[in-house]
Formats: structure tokens, C-alpha cells, sequence
């Protein structure tokens, strides 16, 4: 078990302790002093228990903060159970070895979709391009050669039989951009957007949504989340965008029968973002973005997220991984059951 | 609460109501470049259910770690591999998928 602490940063400035050195410089007929000050780090420390030893039963993880207040330039700490104590530590989990596996004749660095409908993606870096695969029921359809992808997503396209609507961010000869094109399931008819977005992705998801499709990219290297709507307009696929989002970390969306909700979360914060997509006459309704603390007594920064529906279908099922050691899930139903049942969020522990 | 493999992180997850599935990468000093999943049970006391590697390469992880110094995040790095570096992919078919 291994326990960190970065000690107390309100007391920074008393690690620090004054003090004055004499620089003595000599040549042959002369000799000079330089007397300057200088400030050392203070070697000492102190350790002292919170809470007055009034601690409750812990099992899991133990954060020692809970238990110590420490100030000054600790560079390690350990904790030991006192003999005769009632007291186990158990190791963190540890790899304990690899299974070897056998490539096969495609291997796919992203899938996306489900196993009867889903589509593979490889690089191949030698021609800078993606070997795109279509999969049906379990087998490979059709495979063509796309410029570089990034991310890409999928969802069924009902403006076409059989076909599906891929949205992916692809090298042009402008850099990067978000497209769309869409395949049937024999792969033999493909369109594909006359115009890309102009904006480069690194996470895409798309959502058939009550006749709609839309579909979020995340550039992580700026932050910026977009939202388009892909309409089908004589014969050619057009980006809207419906809104932009800044200094977003990750995102992942879950609909219930009447909205598309998406949730994202921010660089150095500890809330997990929810808004709410609602089609209305002549376009999509966008909500402000509802903060959801996940836990107001340690605020963890948080780096990636992944949500679907949950089981009942009406709420989302989230995890979260954090900066830290852990990985947090909750449950969030969506706001229309909340006011049914003032239920919000359940932080699972 | 779940917790994580020390020195293994990763941006991609897949979540329902019985498993998260964690894609991680060696994040070691001086490791090779590898891919796990990690499957935690979310009906069973949270535990790291299952660990699978899905790549286990001879390749230095230098490319990850000088990602990280250079101050890209996870997806980034995800995005990445996945335009230049077959890391295999890891999927999760939901069960209403299936």
C-alpha cells in the first residue's frame, strides 16, 4: 500500500528558512567579500493527527490526509499496523503477467459499433492512410483505404436502406478535418460530404436522434467541442453546427425518448458538465450546462469519460477516470424522471 | 469507487450496469508498449475483474511517455496510436447489442 501526500500548501512559504553566505573571491595582491542572502529549505517537519483521533472504520483506500496533517519537505511516508493490533494492509493490485495472443489476418486499432453492425479501423503508416472495414454479422463486408483517421463513429442512416452513416476526422490536404460519408452494407454505395467541417477531432460520436443526426467532435489539442447536425440535402451530406463548447477534457452523450443529453468534463475541474439537446420545430433546443459535483469532500480532477444508457433506460450510467488512483462511476437519471422522482445522483463507492 | 493499476492509465472506457471495461497503456518509465483491458465487476465488491492484454509490444513506450511530457491528454494520445500505431482496439458490445 502506498500512500503520497504533498503536504500542506497554505504553509509553503514557512518551509523556507533565511540565511546569509560570505563569497570570497582572492587573486594575488587583493581578497574581496561578498556577503549574500540566500534561502534554504527547511529539513524539518511536522506530523500531527486531525480530527483529535476520532476516526471512523475505513475499508479500501485510505487517504492519510484523513488522518495527518503533515507540513515541510516529506519526501516519503509509510504506515505500519502496531503490533497486536487488529489491522491488515493489503498491497495495491499489481500486473502479475501477460497473456500472449495471436494476430490474425486484420487487427483493428478502433471498433466501433456492435458485432452485426460495426465497422473496423487500421493504420497503415507507411502510406499515411486507414484501412476503414465494414463488419456484418460478424464479418468483414468490405474494406477500403481512407486518408489518415483520427476517430471516427458510426449510427444507422435511415435516409438510405442498409446503410450506415460514418463520421470520422480524416487528413485532407488542408490537415484535419471531421466527414461524413455513408456506406451501405455491401459497401458498394458510398457519399460522402462535399464540404468537411474545417475542424479537426479527436473523439467523434454520432447519434440518431428522432429523425436526426447528430454528432459531437472533441479537438483535445484546443478543447473545443462541437455539435453539428448532418442533414441529407440534395444528395450531399451538410454539417450545422448547432453549438460549441471550450476547454472541454472529454465527453460522452446518452439519449433518453426525448432528449440527447451529453456529458463532458473540463481541464482542473471536478464536475462532470450535463447538457440537455431537445428538437424542437425547425432546429435542436440547447441547454445551459448543469454542473454535477461528484463528490463535494474530495474534488478530484478528472481526464476521461464514458456514459450509455443505464438498464431502465432513464438515466445515464457514467464513469469517470480521474488524475488519481481511482475510477469513479455514477448513475444520473435524466432530468425529466428527476422531477418525477427528485432523485439526482448516485455515486457509486 | 474502483481502483486503478498503478502505472497503467488510459482515456477510453465502456461502461453498463454490471462492468466497466478500462483501456490502459504501460505509463512505466523504460516499459514496452503495451495495451490492456481491464474489466471491473460493478456487482461484485468493485474489483478489477478480469485484466486482458491486447497488445504486448517489443516497442519502447517512448512514444507515450514523451506525449505526456509534452502535456497531451490521454485522448490525445488515444487519438494518436490510433491514426499511426495498431494498438489493437478494444470494444464492448452492450447488451442490448447482443
Amino acid at each position: 500500500m502506498i500512500f503520497t501526500t504533498t503536504g500542506d500548501f497554505g504553509d509553503q512559504q514557512r518551509r523556507f528558512e533565511k540565511g546569509t553566505i560570505t563569497i570570497t573571491a582572492t587573486a594575488p595582491l587583493f581578497k574581496k567579500d561578498l556577503v549574500a542572502d540566500i534561502w534554504t529549505i527547511k529539513q524539518d517537519f511536522t506530523i500531527r493527527p486531525v480530527n483529535n483521533g476520532g476516526w471512523t472504520q475505513r475499508y479500501g483506500t485510505i487517504f492519510v490526509e484523513d488522518y495527518c496533517r503533515l507540513t515541510g519537505p516529506i519526501t516519503d511516508i509509510t504506515i505500519t499496523p502496531n503490533k497486536g493490533s487488529d489491522i491488515t494492509f493489503v498491497d495495491r493490485k499489481r500486473s502479475e503477467g501477460t497473456l500472449a495472443i495471436t494476430d490474425n489476418k486484420i487487427v483493428f486499432s478502433e471498433y466501433r459499433g456492435s458485432i452485426d453492425h460495426g465497422f473496423g479501423l487500421t493504420p497503415k503508416p507507411e502510406s499515411d492512410q486507414t484501412t476503414f472495414s465494414l463488419v456484418d454479422n460478424g464479418v468483414i463486408t468490405k474494406q477500403f483505404d481512407l486518408p489518415r483517421v483520427r476517430a471516427a463513429d458510426a449510427t444507422a442512416f435511415l435516409q438510405q436502406a442498409d446503410s450506415r452513416l460514418v463520421v470520422a476526422s480524416m487528413a485532407t490536404s488542408n490537415g484535419e478535418a471531421v466527414q461524413a460519408f455513408s456506406v451501405d452494407d455491401s459497401g458498394q454505395s458510398i457519399l460522402l460530404s462535399s464540404r468537411n467541417t474545417g475542424t479537426r477531432a479527436d473523439k467523434i460520436r454520432v447519434n440518431k436522434f428522432m429523425g436526426k443526426y447528430i454528432a459531437f467532435g472533441l479537438d483535445a489539442s484546443t478543447g473545443i467541442l462541437s455539435t453539428w447536425e448532418i442533414k441529407n440535402q440534395d444528395n450531399d451530406l451538410v454539417f450545422s453546427l448547432i453549438d460549441q463548447t471550450t476547454n472541454v477534457k472529454d465527453f460522452d452523450p446518452a439519449s433518453s425518448n426525448t432528449s440527447l443529453y451529453n456529458y463532458f468534463i473540463r481541464d482542473h475541474d471536478s464536475n462532470v458538465y450535463e447538457v440537455q439537446y431537445s428538437p424542437v420545430q425547425g432546429g435542436i433546443d440547447v441547454s445551459d450546462a448543469l454542473a454535477i459535483p461528484l463528490d463535494r469532500n474530495r474534488p478530484y480532477w478528472l481526464q476521461s469519460i464514458a456514459c450509455n444508457n443505464n438498464s431502465a433506460n432513464n438515466g445515464a450510467v457514467c464513469a469517470v477516470n480521474t488524475f488519481g488512483t481511482v475510477l469513479i462511476a455514477f448513475q444520473r437519471l435524466f432530468p425529466e424522471q428527476i422531477k418525477s422522482k427528485g432523485n439526482q445522483l448516485t455515486v457509486s463507492l | 469507487m474502483y481502483e486503478k493499476l498503478a502505472g497503467f492509465d488510459g482515456a477510453m472506457i465502456f461502461i453498463d450496469d454490471e462492468f466497466i471495461a478500462h483501456r490502459v497503456y504501460n505509463m512505466k518509465t523504460g516499459g514496452n508498449l503495451t495495451a490492456y483491458a481491464n474489466i471491473y465487476s460493478r456487482t461484485s465488491g468493485n474489483q478489477l475483474h478480469t485484466q486482458i492484454a491486447i497488445l504486448n509490444s517489443e516497442e519502447s513506450n517512448d512514444t507515450i511517455l514523451n506525449s505526456i511530457l509534452m502535456g497531451k491528454s490521454l485522448l490525445e494520445i488515444d487519438s494518436m496510436l490510433a491514426a499511426t500505431v495498431n494498438t489493437r482496439a478494444m470494444s464492448y458490445f452492450y447488451k442490448e447489442d447482443v
